[in-house]
């Protein structure tokens, strides 16, 4: 029997998005995207990275001196992920017991 | 860039000894912490209480274990120490019975919590708030229980003479200091050189 996916949260989806306008983004911007605390974006973090729906590497410092910062971009099924969370849901008919 | 003491001290909490598992992200979270302009308090606090949680799952065993263990002192308060301060309270000026009292209390919550940290020197605040909690919360269990109170009436309570708030910070205090002290002397002796061996 095969299992589905959970769904995606709302603030699941908010970093998705994040990430889908841009290429590889620091942990700060997504939380300045997505208005979420650092308590609440890196686990959540960890979940989509675990289920493949973003990916992550460490870049080089943009001046030197600074540490070098962990980056996320979202992969193919993250995207398709957000594609299908965010398609519009068919309106369900109810037939028969409730007619008049 | 205005970081403080406090806020470095909590990113230090927040990335010390991590379960290996999130080391990467542990390492990623002070990355960024190092790159804020501000608002590094409340990035740190974030960082910490995530941390917490991680590794409240990887010693969740451990933990369950340190939890029945926290239940030592409240036993030992009540059955050993507590009767031995009544004995002894007739016997000495109040000032001299109170100090006594509350030295038991928290000698004993203190030794606790620092026998614990010297076993688990990693989780050493994580014991000291537990135990402290325990002991407090024991306490104010154990008086509406006694006395038949409602829970409504935990707020008014006092805890060793003092108010609610004020009773449980030292609680935390003194167990604090305990499981440092505690996980210090684990520490050495854990890195105490080998007695040199006898020679034929």
């Amino acid at each position: 029997m095969t299992t589905r996916p959970r769904r995606l949260s709302n603030q699941a989806l908010s970093v998705l998005a994040a990430l889908d306008s841009a290429d590889w983004r620091y942990g700060l911007e997504i939380a300045t995207a997505t208005a979420l605390k650092s308590g609440s974006l890196y686990p959540l973090l960890i979940r989509l990275s675990d289920r493949g729906l973003l990916e992550s590497r460490w870049l080089e410092p943009e001046r030197p001196g600074r540490p070098a910062r962990h980056a996320y971009r979202i992969t193919g099924a993250g995207r398709a992920a957000l594609r299908q969370a965010l398609r519009p849901q068919p309106e369900l008919k109810l037939h028969g017991a409730f007619n008049g | 860039m205005v970081r403080t003491l406090f806020d470095r001290w909590l990113i230090d909490l927040a990335t010390a000894n991590p379960p290996p598992a999130r080391e990467e992200w542990v390492r990623a979270m002070r990355a960024e912490f190092e790159a804020l302009e501000r608002g590094h308090t409340g990035w740190a606090l974030g960082c910490l209480g995530a941390a917490l949680g991680w590794r409240l799952i990887a010693h969740w065993g451990s933990l369950l274990v340190i939890a029945a263990i926290a239940l030592v002192p409240l036993y030992l308060d009540h059955w050993v120490s507590s009767p031995l301060v009544l004995w002894l309270a007739p016997r000495l000026p109040d000032q001299t019975f109170r100090a006594l009292a509350y030295a038991t209390n928290w000698g004993v919550l203190a030794a606790a919590s620092g026998t614990l940290a010297a076993i688990r020197p990693r989780l050493w605040v994580m014991i000291g708030v537990g135990m402290a909690l325990v002991k407090a919360m024991g306490g104010l269990v154990g008086f509406i229980l006694t006395f038949d109170k409602p829970v409504s009436v935990i707020p008014h309570l006092h805890l060793m003479d003092a108010q609610l708030d004020v009773g449980i910070g030292a609680y935390l205090g003194y167990s604090l200091i305990g499981a440092l002290i505690g996980r210090s002397l684990g520490g050495a002796v854990k890195r105490a050189p080998p007695k040199p061996g006898r020679s034929a």
